[in-house]
């Protein structure tokens, strides 16, 4: 009858059921081979319960420490050139609703008759655009090039300044 | 430090968006883990630490890359194994698997644990295990650490360390029988020095 092996031994201790088998259990009985159970017993336990080197209570500090220091918001936005296209693509945007008479546009447009729109809801609907935007357009752009400098901040410059 | 609960991809979401206080929660998290490792890895107490500290900087820097393909403790510790294995390159300290340990006489330990002030205790197996475990190559120390001390499974100390499952658990079995084998010495020996 053969005696069970380190490896049986060894599966058997960390628990592989699947390898267990009936010769195993009826050979667990063997005296050597219940010696050596008991030294693999006693070597899980000590490996088990071996402290190995730890870092101390103040390491997270050490290395927060060792951190760069974080940019702050301004300087993270000036500090990359897409502020340079938002800002400027939102000005330009801005000045085109603020200084252009759409009106004027409209009225060529009836003129070389390029599009046959109903003309006196048009009028109406472009006077009304331009009174609005030349009221809110300051604002409602500010809000937007704040709007998308926050995402620029929040989705790519931080990621891309922790990266760097 | 009041403690809070992030999950993986939180945690690397967060740290990757330079949330400090996530990424002390995630050194407290992993602190052992990685000691662990580097300790098994390296001998030299002077520079385990600044170890440490650069595998944190380093997961620090790569959070955004994270994927939660894995688990974080196994993408850190690969990050842990790796830079250590640069280390001892770098240190021109030879590689696990030409530290073969065959050669190493079981007299070594025998001789060391008869010290007057280990006498007493000699008997504990506790006490033989720290310096049985140096006489394995580091890898296998390091694998019988990761499944003993901090639970990890074959799958997972395979990712960790770029190995197949099954040399994984062939070397825990080789390296726990040579452990097993020289405690047989030892003990044979001190029977006949009674």
């Amino acid at each position: 009858m053969s005696k069970m092996t380190d490896n049986d031994i060894q599966e058997f201790l960390d628990g592989d059921s699947s390898k267990k088998d009936g010769r195993n259990i009826i050979n667990a009985n063997d005296p050597e081979t219940q010696e050596s159970i008991q030294q693999y017993s006693e070597l899980y336990s000590a490996l088990d319960n071996e402290i190995p080197w730890s870092l101390d209570s103040s390491f997270a500090a050490r290395v927060l420490d060792a951190l760069p220091a974080e940019m702050p918001f301004w300087e993270r936005i000036f500090s990359s050139i897409w502020t340079l296209a938002i800002g400027g693509g939102t000005l330009f945007m801005a000045m085109i609703i603020y200084y252009v008479d759409f009106s004027k546009i409209a009225s060529y447009l009836e003129g070389v008759d390029l599009i046959k729109l109903p003309t006196v809801e048009l009028t109406q609907a472009v006077n009304t655009y331009n009174s609005v935007a030349q009221t809110v357009s300051p604002v409602m752009m500010g809000a937007i090039v704040l709007l998308l400098l926050f995402l620029l901040d929040k989705f790519i410059l931080r990621e891309k300044l922790h990266k760097a | 430090m009041d403690s809070v609960n992030y999950s993986d991809m939180e945690l690397s979401r967060e740290i990757a968006l330079g949330n400090r206080e996530a990424f002390s929660a995630y050194i407290e998290q992993y602190k052992r883990l990685v000691s662990h490792i580097v300790f098994r890895m390296v001998d030299n107490n002077a520079d385990r630490e600044d170890l440490c500290q650069d595998i944190f900087l380093k997961a620090y820097k790569n959070c955004g890359n994270f994927q939660g393909r894995s688990k974080m403790s196994t993408w850190l510790g690969s990050i842990a194994y790796n830079t250590c294995i640069n280390y001892l390159k770098k240190m021109k300290t030879p590689l696990f698997d030409d530290m073969t340990s065959e050669d190493v006489s079981s007299d070594d330990y025998l001789i060391d644990l008869n010290t007057p002030e280990r006498d007493a205790e000699k008997r504990d197996l506790k006490d033989y295990t720290e310096k049985l475990l140096e006489c394995l190559p580091a890898q296998q120390r390091l694998i019988i650490t990761l499944y003993h001390n901090d639970d990890l499974n074959y799958r997972e100390i395979g990712e960790l360390m770029e190995l197949p499952e099954g040399t994984v658990k062939s070397y825990l079995f080789r390296a726990r029988a040579k452990l097993k084998k020289r405690l047989d010495s030892v003990n044979e020996k001190e029977e006949i020095l009674k």
